[in-house]
């Protein structure tokens, strides 16, 4: 095999998948890359078998074959050579020979046939996004998703479809995100729905760059698969039921509070500051005309602050984790946000009055 | 074909296969028994067994990509824990709660090709409490299309939650003649031959148990044996010059001391065997019988049980680091109490 490459695009190919190398682990092989040749390009894939990612990129094949090759070390190598064309040979025994200007390394490959197949994918697609779509509704919802990557369903966001919509859904058992937006182009269809691993979902933000281009998403058998023109990265499927989340949004909500975003955002901050290390509880007073936040804890001392809200109804205080409602606040793009409850015993739910199709629930904490 | 690669053990094998036929796997088993009696081999051909791309899910064939894989530990879909040491100097292998917690990340995706996530935890009483505890998770919302596989020998230490969640099969020691065959394979394949006189007298001393079998000292603290029966029939208080004199001998070969006690071990208990029912069929040390019915003629019953709890107890001390010579002088006292 023999390639000659423009080191910047070798560089952008190599870059694009080095999150999901595994660099320890009982496969030595899945540290490396593979890299293959077609016509006039070349492929670029890693896997750590639970996401594998492929990009193609344009080169000068002088001869076909394939390599792998580790996948820190040819990173760390390309990233210091200069901008100019990469000349990559195979030699006997597995051996790269990578030339650019006057420098020549030699790196151990090893066989390409050892390297785990690329999961069979489908090219159908099932929703189409537009790039902007599927990185507002990702980071709408993304923070929601629980740390804890051995619980299996919420550990992945909710992806639904249904008559000509979208549903994105994140939760950790303590708070939720949910948002909705319609499709351009979806023929009407019974409701289906998919769980996407939170690995994926992070390696998926990394190939959103442009907000002008569409990803197409599709299922097949154990694997799902974002395909962004020459590139796509497919995930295996994760177990286990997502919750109902419809139960978890309240209605009926008769406090409705209307409060400036940025406001509110600045004085939960600085209260924060002295809440609960732990359970970062913040109490808000809700009365005629404003908010009162407090946080009190016998070690680190007390904060208050008045924030002014349009609300006129009868006084209810309530315990919300600051974190989480700032999250929340940190995402949405409307200036004036609305906190909806029922009494202080019920979830609060966030959602602003530009975009009554994103709302997050945080749970009440008791005071 | 593939499960006919476990030699003795038939029940076990017998209601695996009948439960691959039947097709209702439980979500997790228990191979439980003495070490080195095939437990880890059985789940790995069961785990072979369960994504054969030829004879699958009822048998495996060894020569399929799935089974090759799976005997290659290459296979995505099959994982392996077993202890491991925290430092080379460590006394004990644990299995620790981080490795517990990479494989759970794992076994939450559906197959990457296979039919069934097959995870084998190999000495699964060597989890500390926290890991099993994160393990008992996993158990309690076992995840689709996946078998795990526990393996231990002291079932007893394991959390009893995990234990009644596992569909437990026992294992027992092997046959003399299946550890013959056994033995044989392997001393022909590592030495290129295998003399039938020693390998007569390592599959009758194994205890059922192939490592045992195998072991390197296994004859040679064979040849103990005749001075050990001396020191049970003779050492008393009478006699306690014999029982120093073989204390300055063995007392200090510290890293064959625990064999050679298994060796004493053995030797009562073959005796106290012969004291009850008279059978030397169920003995150990076949190829010494007349020397032990000399012995169990000789001795009471009790003084031999007393014997035997001895040893066992000097054993349980020299583990936790006791002063060699004073155990063993401590244990040759209680022989002279008991004769
Ligand atoms: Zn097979």
């Amino acid at each position: 095999m023999e390639v000659r490459i423009d080191k910047d695009t070798f560089l952008n190919g190599v870059q694009k998948v080095q999150g999901i190398v595994e660099t320890k682990g009982a496969m030595p092989i899945l540290s490396h890359l593979l890299i293959t040749t077609e016509k006039d390009r070349i492929g670029i894939q890693a896997t750590d078998l639970e996401i594998g990612a492929k990009g193609y990129y344009a080169a000068n094949v002088i001869s076909s074959g394939e390599v792998t090759l580790n996948a820190r070390k040819l990173f760390d190598i390309l990233r210091e050579l200069p901008s100019e064309e990469v000349h990559m040979i195979r030699e006997d025994n597995h051996w790269i020979t990578l030339k650019c200007g006057k420098s020549k390394f030699r790196l151990p490959g090893m066989p390409a046939q050892d390297f785990p197949p690329f999961p069979d994918f489908s090219q159908d697609s099932l929703i189409q996004f537009s790039s902007k779509l599927l990185k507002e509704m990702i980071r709408k919802t993304f923070f929601a998703l629980s740390p804890d990557e051995t619980r299996q369903a919420l550990n992945g966001l909710l992806l639904e479809k249904e008559n000509g919509k979208v549903n994105m859904v994140g939760t950790d058992g303590h708070r939720l995100a949910v948002i909705q937006r319609k499709l351009e182009k979806s023929a009407k269809g019974d409701k289906q729905s998919y769980l996407i691993p939170k690995k994926a979902v992070a390696e998926l933000l990394k190939l959103i760059e442009d907000e002008e281009s569409s990803f197409s998403f599709s299922s097949k058998n154990n694997h799902l698969a974002f395909i962004h023109g020459d590139q796509v990265i497919v995930s295996r499927k994760i177990d286990g039921k997502f919750p109902n989340y419809q139960q978890v949004i309240p209605s009926d909500n008769k406090i409705q509070v209307q409060v400036d975003r940025d406001v509110l955002q600045h004085a939960l901050k600085r209260v924060a500051l002295l809440a609960d290390e732990k359970s970062k509880m913040v109490r808000f007073d809700i009365q005629s005309g404003n908010i009162t936040l407090a946080a009190d804890t016998t070690e680190l001392g007390a904060a208050r602050e008045e924030v002014a809200v349009s609300y006129s109804g009868k006084e209810v205080s309530i315990g919300l984790n600051a974190k989480y409602v700032l999250d929340v606040l940190s995402v949405i793009d409307d200036e004036e946000i609305v906190l909806n409850l029922k009494d202080q015993n019920s979830s609060c739910l966030i959602t602003s009055t530009g975009d009554k199709e994103y709302q997050s629930i945080v749970m009440p904490m008791r005071l | 074909m593939s499960f006919s690669r476990i030699l003795g053990q038939d029940r076990p094998k017998h209601i695996l296969k009948k439960t691959l036929r039947n097709g209702c796997i439980p979500h997790a088993y228990l191979f439980y028994g003495q070490e080195s009696v095939g437990k880890k081999l059985a789940a790995v051909e069961l785990a072979k067994a369960l994504n054969c791309e030829v004879s699958g899910p009822v048998d495996g064939c060894d020569g399929c990509p799935s089974c090759r894989k799976i005997d290659e530990r290459t296979h995505p879909d099959f994982f392996l824990l077993e202890p491991e040491k925290s430092s080379p100097s460590a006394r004990d292998a644990i299995l620790k709660i981080d490795a517990i917690r990479e494989l759970q990340k794992k076994l939450i995706y559906l197959p990457y090709e296979g039919q069934t996530k097959v995870a084998i935890i190999d000495s699964a009483e060597c989890m500390n409490p926290q890991a099993a505890n994160s393990f008992l998770k996993t158990l309690e919302e076992p995840p689709s299309k996946t078998i795990i596989i526990l393996i231990a020998s002291n079932p007893y230490q394991l959390l009893p939650t995990l234990v009644s969640r596992c569909q437990s099969i026992r294992f027992y020691p092997l046959a003399v003649e299946t550890i013959k065959k056994i033995i044989t394979k392997q001393l022909e394949s590592e030495t290129g031959d295998a003399q039938p006189e020693l390998l007569e007298l390592r599959a009758q001393r194994s205890m059922g148990q192939v490592a045992r079998a195998m072991e390197e000292d296994l004859l040679k603290t064979s040849e103990y044996r005749g001075d050990l029966i001396g020191l049970i029939e003779q050492v008393s208080f009478k006699r306690m010059d014999l029982a120093f004199q073989w204390i300055r001998t063995y007392g200090r070969k510290t890293d064959r001391l625990q064999s050679i006690l298994d060796e004493l071990l053995n030797l009562v208990h073959d005796a106290a065997v012969l004291k009850t029912n008279r059978n030397p069929r169920a003995i150990q040390n076949k190829d010494l019988t007349h020397l032990l019915e000399k012995v169990a003629n000789q001795k009471s019953l009790a003084a031999l049980l007393d014997m035997f709890d001895a040893v066992h107890r000097t054993k349980v001390a020299l583990k936790y680091n006791a002063n060699a010579q004073l155990s063993l002088e401590n244990m040759f006292l209680n022989f002279c109490e008991a004769a």
